[in-house]
């Protein structure tokens, strides 16, 4: 069970790609900085057939006015709690 | 002699390099010397405009806030295009400030009639 966290904008899509080809059942996707621009609703369906669970780091999503509303959320206090729960962490960057 | 009109282009997103605060300090600082300046935001550049930036979570300043206060330094052309917008489906988002929309044709007009030409 792995933590991939995310930090590119939907504009690099080749980051992206790698990230989604690599993600497994169980692990958990967190996206991070210009990341959270996937959550726009053009870029979102592209999430909804990744088999990883997808959450966002909230102060990211706050900064760059990118709505919460139906994403899962963390704080850094719980992206912390996520890095030591899972097995390994991958940056996609 | 007019003074030279300046073109400053900036392609990224908020936050993540400097470049949208620098494109805002190198118009600021051409308005200082009375310089023309237009303001061109292309591609990620555009997400510089969603609104309700809340940026005091990761110690940043509000870009809404920074490019709004512009037209004070008599900064008022602030340009996208409509490419930019397509690229994050942004064509129907109320943004803050709200810019100009130009299409290809306008693009290319805009920069055959800047000599001075600043990408960022």
């Amino acid at each position: 069970m792995m933590l991939h966290t995310l930090n590119s904008s939907p504009s690099d899509r080749t980051t992206f790609q790698s990230c989604a080809a690599s993600l497994s059942e169980g692990d958990s996707l967190l996206l991070i900085e210009e990341a959270v621009y996937w959550l726009l609703p053009h870029h979102r369906h592209e999430l909804t057939r990744l088999p990883a669970r997808i959450l966002a780091l909230e102060p990211d999503l706050l900064a760059r006015g990118v709505s919460s509303a139906g994403v899962n959320y963390v704080d850094d206090a719980g992206f912390v709690e996520l890095a030591v729960t899972h097995g390994s962490v991958i940056n996609w960057f | 002699m007019n003074a030279p009109e300046v073109l400053i282009i900036c392609r990224r997103a908020p936050y993540a390099s400097s470049a949208a605060r620098d494109a805002i300090d190198v118009a600021l600082s051409c308005a200082l010397f009375a310089l023309p300046v237009t303001l061109l935001l292309l591609d990620d550049a555009v997400l510089q405009l969603l609104p309700d930036q809340q940026s005091g979570g990761i110690g940043q300043k509000n870009p809404n806030a920074m490019l709004g206060v512009l037209p004070m330094y008599d900064i008022d052309r602030l340009y996208t295009s409509t490419q930019s917008l397509a690229l994050h489906g942004l064509e129907d988002v109320r943004l803050d400030p709200a810019p100009i929309v130009l299409d290809q044709a306008e693009i290319r007009a805009l920069l055959a009639r800047h000599p001075r030409v600043i990408m960022l």
